[in-house]
């Protein structure tokens, strides 16, 4: 396999582990909940 | 059963899994459970009633707004892209599979430069990531056609009213020029994409832009043969994104439909040149 896409790889499970101690997961969850003005136009 | 047929069938089954949730009919609200945590590969409005999944475009602007940095959907993005590139964009995405289909209405068709993809940075950098960063807004939403097709329009139409508040879906105070301009850009789109092959995906798309950036260095690549290749330009008419597929195979705007591997001059191959 490439070098590039084994570094890019390594990099991926860094991010990966950063979200998951950042709770990522469960702020997205939180914002994708939401019904969201901006998508349906309200001001 | 031809690979054009395939995808098309992969399109209609993606578009129909992620917008299953049925719920909404009872609880008259979007889906709010675990799924909602996870982003699909390309746009799909997660305030659309039916949608299980967050939308990726949506969740960078909402990080972008709180000053924080999505790491896990950074990640993710990252190793879609440099595993295969934009092949969601061609396989998955139902704003493309809209697209697709509204080309075959036949009629008098536009061809965009491709000069003009460049216009996608543009719009991931200003919309997505720096004005929703500055203004705590998310702008790309405010404009985005697939939400007002997915979520604007069903819920303004349908506004029932929310059991457990007591209270209309959408205030009705609250629709102004903004949603006007939603629907003229979202009705601008849908009239384009009858005259040319994915106008959307090749002028404004963020997510394939983020996509399209990988195509040079994913492990999934298109090969060309310049023996083989004659030029007869075929595989720019098959291309839903009308590009030639021989002067670039690396190309950003490419969606890895694979319909040019039809010819025998275009390959697919998995891993570095060489590699077996």
């Amino acid at each position: 396999m490439n070098k590039k896409v084994i570094i890019v790889l390594f990099v991926v499970f860094i991010l990966f582990l950063l979200g998951d101690s950042a709770n990522d997961a469960l702020e997205t969850q939180n914002n994708g909940a939401t019904m969201c003005m901006a998508c349906i136009g309200l001001e | 059963m031809d690979l054009q047929r395939i995808r098309e069938a992969v399109q209609w089954i993606t578009l129909v899994v992620t917008n299953a949730y049925l719920g909404f009919f009872k609880t008259k609200q979007v889906y709010q459970g675990e799924l909602k945590s996870s982003c699909v590969p390309f746009l799909n409005c997660h305030s659309c009633p039916s949608a299980f999944f967050s939308c990726p475009i949506g969740t960078i602007q909402h990080y972008m707004t709180m000053h924080k940095f999505p790491y896990l959907l950074a990640g993710y993005l990252t190793a879609i892209g440099i595993t295969v590139g934009s092949l969601a964009c061609g396989w998955l995405c139902p704003f493309g599979l809209l697209q697709d289909l509204l080309y075959k209405i036949k009629t008098f068709k536009v061809r965009i430069p491709l000069k003009l993809a460049g216009l996608r940075y543009l719009i991931l950098g200003l919309l997505v990531i720096l004005l929703p960063f500055i203004m705590q807004e998310t702008m790309f939403s405010k404009l985005c056609p697939m939400g007002t097709i997915q979520a604007a329009v069903p819920w303004v139409i349908w506004n029932p009213t929310i059991p457990v508040y007591g209270e209309p879906a959408v205030s009705i105070q609250k629709l102004g020029w903004l949603f006007v301009l939603k629907i003229f850009i979202a009705a601008l789109f849908v009239a384009y994409f009858v005259f040319a092959k994915r106008p959307f995906c090749k002028l404004v798309c963020p997510m394939g832009a983020i996509f399209g950036f990988f195509n040079r260095h994913s492990l999934v690549q298109l090969d060309v043969d310049p023996k083989k290749c004659k030029d007869c330009q075929e595989c720019r008419q098959d291309c839903p994104v009308d590009i030639n597929i021989s002067d670039d195979p690396g190309s950003s705007v490419c969606v890895r439909c694979f319909n040019c591997v039809k010819c025998d001059s275009v390959k697919i191959r998995v891993g570095t040149k060489g590699s077996k």
